[in-house]
């Protein structure tokens, strides 16, 4: 048994460790959302005098589900339409694109993304669209950019030998390069998730649901209890997003070191 | 004169140096020479504290260099390394006057100064001396690392593998400069090698480290005639170093009157200032036992053979 | 001399040219706030200004297809905003009239599109001309000034957002206020970052002690900063109305400049021990043989040599702080957000645009003076 237990916990050890990250803002978020009447005692204080403690209108759980349901769905279609763009770009066809698309990504940057969820109501019209299609847009910069970054650091030797040993155009682009920039690819996925965790937030000034509601209920009945839960649940959720990621990829570029 | 007096640095567990004791002369070209790791470079950055020794000291002109802040030393010791390290951020100009600015010279004093080191160096003012480093050649930038180390007039120059990083060529006309200036200046300098072509090519004195200690400290000659056992032998080359041995001297050593041979038009001709070893090879080359020696002017000053050649390159 | 085809140009082309059959130019609406109806593009064609800038568009689209000098495209396609921008102006007088005084004249899709496109073909002609990156900035800058010339000069006073602009008496006020919050933390967060980021790049404990922590500052979100700093501030405020008298109260401007602050760390911590880190050992070791001392290195070696990668962390705090500013307007904190989100509110599409243009535009600016320094200061030292 002994001999068992010391073999079975430095693993067992290792692996929490290695998942804190991820596993502390889960376990924490979990509690929040399932037992946050258990806080009632400690949030008294923060409420103004006959106002409820804790947030009513909507449950936790629905709303931490509709703002990860806007933040994967937008996401989801940006790194479609990012990689796929990217990969055109950097073909030798798309070359009449690339300085365009090198500087839009570049200029992107500095586009903030409250102004890009800002005209998309114009656009559509209130409620969960225009942060849908915000998110959507805003997220395709990091995802291109990092894409173009990562397929062009792979070094032309590596191709060339690809070539070298007959793999076809598609071939080279599946089987190397792709791998390749695959941990940077994902940095550009994780970096646009963070920000459209934020971003959808802010979403709950146009009607968007999502977790801001209960910060912006807060902020309009000056009740500090709501605008801390929502708070902490919102900046727990990208925590466990960017551990979650962040994971991904050193598992990922761990695979490519070795 | 410097001297290195039981000269210890300890890394941790690791003995980089231990207990080195050695003595170069005014004026003189003394290489420190092994394989990587074995202590040389830590030597070295021990004479102008870049390193702290452990135990021991370095003497410059009788003075301990403890008794003198680290900055103010290094500003009067020149100091050339093999990444050149010239600021990218500022002119040639601009780089060679960093140490005359640090000790406060005047913008004459400067200014001429460096007028003095690009002439020194065979390089145009006007060409030069407003370009940016990453726009020069590797030889180029390392000239400007000479004459940059130069610039305060230090007595002493350290040289961490200076030629190291460029092509033969290069190499072999910058050594030839070095050792011109070198004359010229008067100064000392120390340097760093693992090429044992290039210690012999420059310097007075060889040492010779490994493991961090001293084996051999000697002129080029007696380290090729009398090397020690081991490591030493090794690296000057068991058979070759006939061949440095006869690289060491100049034709002129061994010439002979013309009149002891019977030459003829057919005779092969040597120039008076090349090595005993280029006469070798020419002798070789062109199946002749005996090569008329010229000199600058073309003209025939005498005649070597290749059994003076055989008598000089014996080790004992 | 045979013509090539440049396709970027040609797709650009079929885009306006789709974009003007396709899309309203303008919209005609009963009021401020109810949606309008696009202006069909042949009542706009029979107004004169309309007229002159498609005759103008025709060429410009045809010679951005071919592969012509660039600096030709650039000039026609500038031209084109311009002309663009006069004939919606000139133009709107006839359009209005015959509709209620409470009707309003707003741009429309039509527009923002072709100021796109015509803002894409710019860039990529302004990319191929390779200028020098101060004249680039004076170009645009130049550029720019000439646009709101025009508009200073009454020239878009009958449409809506110029209406709008009109009824904010503190416009600019409000862009001196978004101004001094961005850039109001970033001085004590390079106070603070700088000597941090040294730090890091000396000593790796250090470095694995501060960025993790920075990082996770980093991920929350701005409105959950905002509100998550709201909370101590205010119950200090609470406690200490001395505090409160000086203006550190949980709602307003402190909790966005302490968030600010926050934010900024990250990028300026880990660009500066990042262009610390390149630094060339071999021109250290130089520097220090020669004998500099310590401080003399940090001031003429390393500070200048790491400067453009320092830099480019500031290029991202500023542009990130400039948007952030925006999100501070919801709770209270001024700048253009106030205009964004009392748009929002009021469901006046012109009013947010009155808020998000200049924020972009701020964000952008500050971007091309930035990428001027840096790369003013890389020419040399490369």
């Amino acid at each position: 048994m002994p001999a068992l237990a010391a073999t079975a916990t430095p693993n067992a050890f290792r692996f929490l460790l290695a998942w804190r990250g991820v596993l502390i803002p889960l376990l924490l978020l979990l509690y929040l959302a399932l037992f946050t009447s258990t806080l009632t005692p400690l949030l008294q204080s923060l409420t103004p005098v006959g106002a409820p403690v804790i947030y009513i209108r909507d449950s936790f759980i629905n709303l931490i589900g509709w703002h990860l349901l806007l933040v994967v769905l937008s996401i989801a279609a940006a790194s479609l339409i990012a990689i796929t763009a990217a990969i055109l770009v950097s073909r030798p066809s798309g070359a009449d694109f690339l300085p365009l698309a090198r500087s839009l990504a570049n200029l992107g940057q500095t586009l903030p993304p409250v102004a890009v969820l800002a005209l998309a109501v114009p656009a559509v019209g209130f409620g969960s669209w225009p942060a849908l299609i915000a998110l959507f847009l805003y997220g395709l910069l990091p995802i291109f950019e990092n894409t173009l970054a990562g397929l062009s650091q792979v070094r032309p030797e590596i191709k060339e030998a690809a070539k070298g040993i007959g793999m076809g155009p598609m071939q080279v682009l599946w089987r190397v390069e792709l791998p390749l920039a695959l941990p940077v690819i994902i940095t550009g996925v994780r970096l646009s998730v963070i920000i459209s965790i934020g971003t959808a937030t802010i979403g709950s000034t146009v009607a968007a649901k999502g977790l801001g509601e209960v910060i912006i209920a807060g902020l309009l009945t000056d009740n500090l209890s709501f605008i801390l839960q929502g708070g902490v649940i919102v900046a727990l959720m990208a925590m466990l997003f960017d551990a979650l990621f962040q994971r991904i990829e050193s598992c990922l570029s761990l695979g490519q070191n070795s | 004169m410097i001297e290195l007096q039981g000269l210890t640095r300890v890394f941790g567990e690791r003995t980089a140096v231990d207990n080195l004791n050695l003595r170069v002369e005014s004026g003189q070209i003394c290489a420190l020479i092994g394989t990587s790791g074995c202590g040389k470079s830590t030597t070295l950055k021990m004479i102008n504290r870049l390193i702290e020794p452990t135990s021991g000291t370095v003497l410059i002109n009788g003075e301990d260099i403890r008794n003198q802040q680290p900055e103010q030393l290094r500003r009067r010791i020149g100091y050339a390394i093999q990444g050149i390290g010239l600021f990218p951020h500022r002119s040639v100009y601009d780089n060679i006057a960093t140490v005359p600015r640090l000790l406060n010279w005047s913008s004459e004093q400067v200014d001429q100064r460096v007028h003095e080191l690009l002439d020194l160096l065979k390089m145009d003012f006007d060409t030069f001396a407003h370009q940016y480093p990453h726009r020069l050649s590797g030889g180029e930038q390392q000239r400007i690392g000479v004459a940059r180390a130069l610039a305060a007039r230090p007595e002493l120059m350290l040289m961490d593998e200076p030629f190291g990083a460029l092509d033969p060529l290069t190499r072999e006309r910058l050594q030839g400069e070095l050792k011109q200036i070198q004359r010229m200046l008067g100064i000392t300098i120390i340097l760093v090698t693992h090429d044992i072509e290039e210690a012999i090519r420059l310097a007075d004195q060889i040492a010779v480290m490994d493991g961090g200690k001293l084996l051999q400290a000697a002129s080029p000659r007696e380290l090729l005639r009398n090397p020690r056992e081991g490591f030493v032998s090794q690296l000057v080359g068991g058979e070759e170093r006939a061949l440095r041995l006869l690289s060491l001297s100049p034709i002129a050593d061994l010439v002979q009157p013309t009149e002891l041979f019977e030459l003829n038009e057919d005779t092969p001709s040597i120039d008076a200032h090349l090595t005993l070893r280029d006469a070798l090879a020419r002798q070789l080359w062109q199946r002749s036992p005996v090569l008329r020696v010229v000199d600058a002017n073309g003209a025939t000053c005498g005649a070597i053979s290749v059994q003076e050649l055989l008598s000089a390159g014996g080790g004992n | 001399m045979p013509f090539r085809i440049d396709r970027l140009g040609l797709t650009l082309a079929v885009a306006v040219a789709l974009v003007l059959v396709l899309l309203p130019l303008l919209n005609l609406q009963p009021n401020r706030i109810l949606p309008g109806s696009g202006v069909p593009l042949g009542e706009l064609i029979a107004q004169p200004g309309a007229q002159r800038f498609i005759l103008l568009m025709i060429p410009t689209a045809i010679l951005v297809c071919l592969r012509v000098h660039p600096a030709l495209k650039l000039g026609l396609s500038a031209l084109s905003l311009l002309v663009l921008i006069y004939a919606l102006g000139s133009d709107s007088d006839a359009l209005l009239a015959g509709s209620s005084g409470f009707a309003r004249l707003a741009l429309g899709s039509g527009f923002w599109a072709l100021l796109l496109l015509l803002g894409l073909m710019m860039t990529d002609a302004l990319i191929k001309l390779e200028l020098g990156a101060l004249l680039r900035l004076l170009l645009i800058v130049g550029y720019l000034a000439a646009l709101f010339a025009l508009l200073a000069n009454g020239l878009w006073d009958r449409l809506s957002l110029m209406l709008e602009y009109h009824n904010q008496p503190t416009f600019w006020q409000q862009g001196v206020r978004h101004l001094l919050l961005a850039l109001g933390s970033i001085l004590p967060a390079l106070i603070v970052g700088v000597p941090l980021g040294i730090r890091c790049h000396r000593s790796p404990r250090v470095r694995a002690a501060l960025i993790p922590v920075l990082s996770l500052l980093q991920t929350i979100p701005s409105l959950a900063m905002f509100g998550l700093l709201m909370i101590p501030l205010s119950l200090l405020a609470l406690s200490f109305p001395l505090l409160a008298e000086f203006g550190i109260r949980g709602i307003g401007v402190a909790p966005a400049v302490l968030a600010l602050f926050l934010y900024s760390l990250l990028p300026i911590v880990s660009n500066t021990a990042a262009g610390f880190d390149g630094l060339d050992p071999a021109v250290l070791q130089a520097a220090r043989g020669m004998g500099m001392s310590r401080r003399q290195m940090l001031w003429q070696i390393e500070l200048p040599l790491a400067l453009p990668v320092m830099l480019s962390g500031l290029r991202i705090v500023v542009t990130m702080n400039i948007g952030l500013v925006a999100v501070a307007g919801l709770i209270g904190g001024g700048g253009y957000g106030t205009y964004i989100f009392q748009g929002l509110g009021q469901t006046a599409t012109d009013l947010v645009l009155l808020g998000t243009l200049p924020t972009i535009l701020l964000a952008f600016l500050a971007a091309l003076l930035i990428d001027t320094l840096i790369a003013m200061t890389q020419r040399e030292a490369r």
